[in-house]
């Protein structure tokens, strides 16, 4: 079997006196789609700030490849790829100067910048758009350029913290379209979404989080035949949570 | 009933804004307790009414009197020090040192001559008091010294005019009794001369029927023992008799004048003189008498005739005396009226001379009037001496860091709160960037941007309004970046440290606020209450503003203002972590 990509194992994360993580394990494999799906308050941003390095580990061990990386925030971040609910850049400047500007804080030269732009802009279609100022974009055009913001470093993981948040159905599905391409590109993915019908569609392995825990990691396939009565995803969800209980 | 429900749709509006507005704590306490805290520093701060910890440097002359005056100077807050030299002084002031400068003029002596005040113009609010204090203690003064000196003018006036008139009631009696006298002698002299007169006809007539009488009883001696004119000797004899009466008459005629005159009185000379008279008188009576009834001259002894004459003599050669006498008297009364004429012209020239001291006082001359008002000159001299005529350049310190304060706090906590707010701010944390670079990066953003306003600034400044940056540029400049980064890292403090846009600004500003009204900017510091006035010294505003001064007006170097430059530097310093504590403790709210 191929190793895994990525590895949290026994993780635990508190706040106060408030256990977040509990124990956590879970593995990603390479171009992976994997989707988190979870209740409010299970726990599923607090799982990927401590992956992007955001939040320290209490206990546990976070293995990229063979390399334990816990708490390495340096290479954490030469790793990552993060898009957050919101977009996040810089509305006032435009596609390029944000494309630009992480870039050269990534330490991309001027060179590679020019042919990442290239690169990056066709993946997303904002080729036409490169001078436009970020705030000026559509919807669907600002989540496009936060991705390529967030792939300017060339992390071979990207987590995904709900992209479709506010879209219209018509760009949601273009979304997923570029998630599936990028996966396609060898970019391993971490996904968190409430669009259950679409991570059953487009994710290769979905963990189920409840209470700081994953309750459940399988492909959507193979839960559909473990659970071939329910109708829906999140049937299935619900059936899972209550299982748990 | 449409104009009541556009008002109503107004008045939910309204209420609406002013729910947001104070749902938010933190708001509602700065708007509530704000203006109640800035008001109430700004009450304590601006209530104080008397100068204190004020240092007036004083120069005189070794042998000059000052003490009066630095009395009057000095008080309980206000100390006076000594310095050798008034450049000194100067410097020092220059230094903050000492808050004013006295340099007394070297005749300065029993509260009388001039005084130069040098005084730190630059310091504008703190001038007007100390101008105020010092022109009041010195007319205070001045004034004392004319009241007293008024008083013994009056007092020496009134004895003068006391003494005169004693004097000159003495002269007048004086000059009574001398006048007095001088008729009683006039009349006297003239008594005397009268009994001259009197007395010398039958005086004269005697002396010649004296000579005549010898010549007789000679011619009687050589016709011895012949006939002779009895009748003729007889009628020499009855001449001398008759004569002795009228000498009678006249020698008490004399006694009288004599006795009821100042005339010396000696009664035994009159004694004698009525007793040779007399026997004169008888022997005559008895040689007459004798002549008469002896028809022969033989009869009549020459030694009888001889022992007549001798009494005759006898009686001249008293009235000889007599003659003698009052000739003498005479002179000596003549001698006594000239000596009282004299006398009376010595009084006149007393006399004339309090007229000269009447007239002296009386002509006091108007002009002088002003010396015995204000006995203290007082002038007041600026520092630096140009002071005065460019106002714009020494308010230009002030202005300078008013507007550091205001727009550094502002755009800095704007330019963080942007930031912050931005919805790229949560990717600095993902980017492989060290967190110090973000801090950093924004704060030499904010001092990028404060500097260029200030170019402009200094450029109009200085073409406008003829501020010279030039004394001590580098200084200068470095003193203006110090002010900036403080302000600049005070506004970046509350950006991190509060995260509500609104809340924040409206920090920031009282935060400035209260920095410009605790500071000597409106009033100074030493008119202040002294605990006020304590914690304000220490107010960065009021550091960076007297750097400013001391760098532009007076071209002083870091070292002559080490600790004000320390000062800031620890404020900096501290602000600075406190910068990047506020930094991390809002990423970790995120």
């Amino acid at each position: 079997m191929q190793q895994p990509f990525l590895v949290f194992e026994n993780i635990s994360k508190s706040f106060g006196s408030k256990k977040v993580i509990k124990n956590l394990t879970l593995s990603i494999h390479h171009h992976e789609i994997f989707g988190i799906i979870g209740r409010s308050g299970a726990g599923k941003s607090t799982l990927l700030k401590l992956l992007i390095g955001f939040f320290h580990v209490d206990n546990g061990k976070i293995i990229f490849q063979t390399k334990n990386i816990t708490n390495d925030a340096t290479f954490i971040k030469q790793l990552v790829g993060f898009c957050t609910q919101e977009n996040s850049f810089y509305p006032e400047l435009t596609v390029v100067e944000n494309l630009y500007y992480y870039g050269r804080l990534y330490g991309l030269s001027g060179k590679e910048l020019r042919k990442r732009e290239q690169e990056l802009l066709g993946v997303v279609g904002l080729s036409h758009h490169k001078d436009v100022a970020a705030g000026n974009l559509s919807g669907g055009m600002k989540r496009r350029l936060d991705f390529a913001i967030s792939l300017v470093h060339y992390p071979p993981l990207l987590i995904l913290d709900e992209p479709t948040t506010g879209l219209d159905p018509i760009t949601e599905k273009t979304i997923w379209e570029l998630i599936k391409d990028l996966s396609k590109q060898g970019i391993s993915i971490i996904i968190i979404s409430h669009m259950l019908d679409y991570m059953e569609k487009y994710c290769d392995t979905v963990g189920f989080l409840a209470d700081g825990q994953i309750l459940l990691t399988a492909s959507p396939s193979s839960l559909r035949k473990k659970y071939p009565h329910k109708d829906t995803f999140a049937d299935i969800f619900q059936h899972i949570l209550e299982e748990s209980r | 009933m449409k104009i009541l429900h556009s008002f109503l749709k107004l008045f939910y509006v309204i209420q609406k804004n002013l729910r947001l507005v104070f749902r938010n704590w933190t708001t509602f306490l700065l708007l509530v307790l704000g203006p109640l805290f800035l008001i109430l520093i700004v009450g304590y701060a601006f209530s104080g009414d008397e100068l204190h910890d004020v240092l007036i440097g004083v120069h005189a002359a070794k042998d000059a009197d000052i003490q009066s005056v630095v009395d009057a100077l000095a008080s309980e807050n206000i100390a006076v020090v000594y310095f050798p030299k008034i450049e000194r002084c100067i410097t020092a002031m220059n230094h903050s040192v000492v808050n004013i400068c006295a340099d007394f003029s070297a005749d300065f002596g029993e509260g009388e001559g001039s005084i130069t005040f040098y005084y730190d113009a630059t310091r504008y609010n703190l001038v007007r008091y100390i101008l105020e204090y010092l022109k009041e203690q010195v007319s205070l003064t001045s004034e004392q010294i004319s009241l007293e000196a008024s008083e013994k003018i009056f007092s020496d006036i009134n004895q003068f005019v006391v003494d005169m008139q004693i004097g000159q009631e003495q002269v007048h009696q004086l000059q009574e009794s001398a006048l007095l006298l001088r008729e009683d002698l006039v009349a006297t002299h003239d008594d005397v001369v009268a009994a001259q007169k009197q007395f010398t006809p039958p005086y004269l007539k005697i002396k010649q029927l004296q000579v005549q009488l010898n010549r007789t009883v000679l011619e009687y001696s050589a016709a011895y023992g012949a006939s002779a004119n009895v009748t003729v000797i007889i009628a020499d004899l009855f001449a001398v008799y008759s004569t002795l009466d009228t000498i009678n008459t006249t020698i008490a005629s004399v006694e009288a004048t004599v006795i009821n005159s100042s005339i010396p009185y000696d009664a035994s000379v009159f004694t004698s003189l009525y007793a040779s008279l007399a026997k004169n008188e008888q022997q005559l009576s008895e040689t007459i008498m004798m002549l008469n009834s002896t028809t022969d001259l033989s009869m009549l002894t020459l030694r009888q005739v001889q022992q007549l004459l001798h009494q005759v003599d006898l009686l001249v050669g008293y009235l000889d005396d007599m003659d003698a006498s009052l000739a003498a008297t005479e002179e000596k009364l003549a001698t006594h009226i000239t000596n009282i004429d004299l006398g009376v012209a010595h009084l006149d020239g007393l006399s004339a001379s309090f007229d000269t001291y009447i007239s002296t006082f009386s002509g006091l001359n108007q002009s002088d009037a002003e010396q015995f008002l204000h006995p203290i000159t007082a002038v007041f001299q600026p520092i630096p001496p140009d002071a005065e005529e460019n106002k714009t350049a020494i308010v230009f310190p002030i202005v300078l860091v008013f507007m550091l304060s205001f727009i550094s706090i502002l755009l800095s906590n704007m330019l963080v709160l942007n930031e912050t707010h931005s919805p790229a701010y949560f990717r600095n944390f993902l980017v492989p960037v060290n967190n110090f670079f973000f801090i950093f990066g924004l704060f030499v953003t904010n001092l990028v941007l404060i500097g260029f306003q200030l170019f402009v600034f200094f450029i109009v400044a200085y073409f406008s309004f003829g501020v010279n940056f030039f004394l001590n540029l580098p200084v200068f400049l470095f003193a203006v970046l110090l002010g900036s980064m403080f302000y600049i890292l005070c506004g970046m403090l509350f950006g991190y440290m509060i995260s509500q846009r609104q809340t924040s600004l409206l920090f920031g500003l009282f935060f400035a606020l209260i920095m410009f009204f605790f500071s000597d900017v409106i009033f100074p510091l030493e008119i202040m209450p002294a605990p006020a006035a304590f914690v304000a010294q220490f107010n960065p505003l009021v550091v960076i503003e007297g750097m400013l001064r001391q760098t532009l007006f007076f071209g002083h170097g870091i070292a002559d203002q080490w600790f004000a430059f320390s000062l800031l530097g620890f404020y900096i310093s501290i602000v600075s972590c406190f910068v990047i504590a506020a930094y991390y403790w809002n990423r970790r709210r995120r």
